[in-house]
């Protein structure tokens, strides 16, 4: 096994079960951060807590794997304002270098001859600070003095074994790594032997002897009394397996539609004396979601349209009767002039809506998109319109039986809305809901030919209580 | 939380209060309008103000019929009315003077009761002075549409029946008058001549349209007083007409209006005697009645006169005649 196979077998042993020691204060300016509001996009919630620490404990360490192998592999001290160029695991160390120049000096390290003398075993089971290598790759603050005496030596511990570098005179720099199995050298050629210079380099050390030891020197310290937010959580199964109940009251916009045989004056008439004024429904529906996100919900729907009719008459002959005090007419007179008339006509159903939907969400915000059909159980109605002599007539339900009064039942139509709901708390939420329906008949008798027919479409507000 | 409540309060009270609203329904009139009864009263009355079409409203049809006019015999003529009509030859002329012959359209009809004299608005007073009728009659002659008149010289008999059958009975003549009145003229032409028989009265006379046979109330020492009659405000002389109809004997007599007092005051009439005041009104298209049984010279003032204050009511025509066709 070469030197790379060692150096990645090493560090997957050390990191294997590798976890981290972080600071209260930091899990709670993550919850601070959070609380903050943030786009309700989909695709922030793949950066949650978990995940950041994630990428960021990876980024950490592939960071300083990089280093640790680059340092390890290709330390230099002559190279001018060149970090030690670490060489690639292909690169096979040279051995048995049978001489050594004059001036050459050793120092523990054995002449690459063979003589291991004071060799240092490289054990990568025997933790640092027994005596014996540290199993874990470490990475010091090193600096590296190139100095062109050529008795300078530096030794560089490393946990593989020992690196000795020597000078020859010829200004070459002689590696020796020594490890527990092998020696092996390599020599670098110094072409320009650089005035001395320092070049940091800064590396993390994971060990966990440091580490704990920070960590114990932060515990000692008196930061007050910060409440440690619990670990945050992600909401399960955000959007199914719900049942809930909602009250809801909004405006609402009817989209009118006359017709008639023969585009008739009649009709032209009836348009000019109505005109839409407000609208607005208000009701309550059960809603179960199945654990699919599929919905199914019913309720009580009260709608109303608002209408304004208008009628104006004019040579009009009005008597006014004088009454006495005993109620006896005892007088008149006669005025002529215009009648003006304003009748605020009320068109009300009662209905209930069934619908299908499918709710999605997380977090605070959810989202039903729904449709289905509203069956109308009773409609009424008050107010005036235009009869085929151009006079108002009454359509009040119940107080004639003139054929241009409305139905009482308008049959079925269809509906559909997406609701939004914003998390209150567990049991409350806040809904907002634009909606449409359509009517498939007209509201008019079927006796005349006159037919007038109501869409509408609105924006329901509301509130959610949820049951489950 | 609090604002977005508060807003979502607001809005719901404007969406609920704006489907509250009030139906209107109002009367403009048209500029220059009374916007009340007319109070004026006039001194002159047009056939445009409510009281003439009050009194055409009033008016009795008269019974039409037709008569064959001989050359050369006398012709008679028997209406479903009671009278009888004698028209002797060549009596007829049309308004130019030509003989008419043939058959001639006769528009007939006799006033005893009190009350028509009512509708008809013929009462029994002559220059003011108070008559007692045996009956008022009406004929007119016509034919082809065209007014005939009685030839120069030519008389017609009309005879009728009555009881009792008063001697006294004189000939007037009607004579219509502006502001709708009416006058009976005492007869001076002595052609014009009365006849009595037995429960029947004959007139003979060169004079068609209104005749009448009445005599004057003698009322020489007899206390007399005026009747004067107050209403309210919008009854004036442009829409109303009261009479004094005294019950025991034909005699009507109609109140005239007294501009001053804004009342309808009568001439002087005998004290004591049983009466209705009658007040009739046309408003708009209603009408209306007061009726007040009275006995004259009661309760008058200082200056003899019986003042009364009534308040007609809404009554429908058919009622009116009803009742006036009970005097």
């Amino acid at each position: 096994m070469n030197y790379n196979q060692h150096f990645d077998k090493h560090i997957k042993e050390q990191l294997q079960d590798y976890s981290p020691q972080v600071h209260p204060r930091i899990w709670e300016n993550i919850v601070k951060e959070r609380e903050k509001k943030r786009p309700a996009g989909f695709w922030w919630q793949i950066f949650n807590s978990r995940n950041r620490l994630l990428v960021a404990g990876l980024l950490i360490v592939f960071a300083g794997g990089g280093a640790y192998y680059f340092l390890k592999t290709n330390s230099t001290g002559n190279k001018p304002g060149i970090a030690a160029t670490i060489n690639n695991a292909a690169e096979k160390p040279k051995s048995n270098s049978t001489s050594l120049t004059a001036g050459e000096i050793s120092t523990e390290s054995k002449p690459v001859s063979g003589n291991t003398g004071n060799d240092t075993k490289t054990n990568a089971a025997n933790p640092p600070g027994t005596g014996n290598n540290s199993t874990t790759s470490s990475i010091d603050t090193y600096t590296n003095t190139f100095a062109a005496a050529p008795d300078n030596n530096d030794k560089t511990k490393n946990t593989l074994g020992s690196v000795t570098k020597s000078y020859t005179n010829n200004g070459r720099q002689k590696i020796t790594v020594k490890n527990g199995e092998a020696a092996f050298e390599d020599e670098e050629e110094t072409i320009n032997p650089l005035p001395e210079y320092s070049l940091p380099f800064i590396f993390y050390t994971a060990q966990k002897n440091t580490a704990a030891k920070a960590v114990a020197s932060l515990r000692n310290r008196n930061l007050g009394n910060v409440k440690e937010p619990g670990c945050p959580t992600i909401e399960k199964n955000a959007a199914g397996n719900k049942t809930y109940i909602e009250v809801y009251g909004g405006p609402d916009y009817a989209f009118r539609s006359l017709s008639d045989t023969g585009n008739s004056v009649y009709l032209q008439k009836r348009k000019e004396s109505t005109k839409f004024s407000s609208a607005f429904s208000a009701g309550f529906r059960y809603t179960k979601v199945f654990s699919n996100g599929v919905s199914v919900r019913a309720g009580i729907n009260y709608s109303q349209i608002n209408e304004k009719f208008t009628y104006s008459e004019g040579n009009i002959v009005q008597v006014v009767y004088i009454i006495n005090a005993a109620g006896d007419t005892i007088g008149s007179y006669m005025t002529t002039g215009s009648r003006y008339k304003t009748t605020y006509n009320k068109f009300r159903t009662i209905d209930v809506p069934v619908v299908l939907g499918y709710e999605l969400g997380n977090g605070n915000l959810h989202a039903n998109v729904n449709a289905g059909v509203i069956i109308n159980a009773y409609s009424w109605q008050k107010g005036e319109v235009l009869d085929a002599t151009l006079q108002p007539v009454d359509i009040t339900t119940g107080k004639s039986n003139s054929p241009y009064q409305f139905k009482t039942n308008i049959g079925v139509g269809f509906i559909g809305g997406v609701s939004v709901y914003y998390k209150l708390n567990e049991k409350l939420h806040l809904m907002a809901e634009p909606y449409f329906r359509y009517n498939l008949t007209p509201a008019s008798k079927e006796n005349i030919t006159f037919k007038q027919k109501y869409n509408t479409a609105g924006l329901r507000l509301g509130v959610r209580l949820d049951l489950k | 939380m609090n604002k977005k409540i508060t807003i979502l309060f607001l809005f719901a009270a404007a969406v609920f209060f704006s489907s509250c609203q009030k139906n209107i329904d109002v009367f403009v009139p048209d500029p220059g309008q009374t916007t009340g009864p007319d109070t004026t009263w006039y001194a002159t009355v047009t056939s445009t103000m409510p009281v003439a079409s009050l009194q055409s409203n009033l008016l009795v049809e008269p019974v039409k019929d037709s008569v064959e006019i001989s050359a050369a015999n006398f012709t008679y003529l028997t209406s479903s009315t009671g009278i009888q009509c004698g028209f002797p030859p060549l009596c007829c002329v049309s308004t130019a003077g030509a003989a008419i012959t043939g058959r001639i359209q006769v528009e007939l009809f006799i006033i005893k009761k009190k009350g028509d004299m009512v509708l008809m608005n013929k009462p029994t007073s002559s220059n003011g002075n108070m008559l007692v009728s045996a009956g008022e009659i009406f004929i007119r002659l016509t034919k082809n549409g065209q007014e005939v008149n009685l030839a120069p010289g030519a008389k017609i008999t009309i005879r009728y029946s009555d009881l009792p059958v008063n001697t006294s009975m004189k000939l007037f003549f009607g004579e219509e008058l502006s502001n709708g009145l009416f006058n009976w003229i005492p007869n001076t032409d002595t052609a014009n001549t009365i006849g009595f028989a037995q429960q029947v009265y004959e007139i003979t006379t060169k004079r068609l349209h209104w005749i009448n046979l009445d005599y004057f109330y003698d009322t020489t020492g007899i206390t007399r007083s005026v009747v004067s009659v107050k209403l309210p405000s919008n009854y004036t002389n442009a829409n109303t007409t009261a009479f004094l109809v005294f019950k025991d004997f034909r005699s009507v007599l109609r109140l005239n209006a007294d501009l001053t007092e804004r009342r309808f005051t009568s001439g002087k009439v005998p004290n004591g005697k049983a009466a209705y005041v009658v007040v009739i009104s046309k408003q708009g298209n209603d009408y209306f009645m007061s009726k007040e049984s009275i006995t004259t010279g009661v309760n008058t003032n200082t200056n003899g006169v019986q003042a009364l204050s009534l308040t007609p009511v809404k009554t429908s025509l058919a009622d009116i005649k009803t009742w006036l066709a009970t005097l």
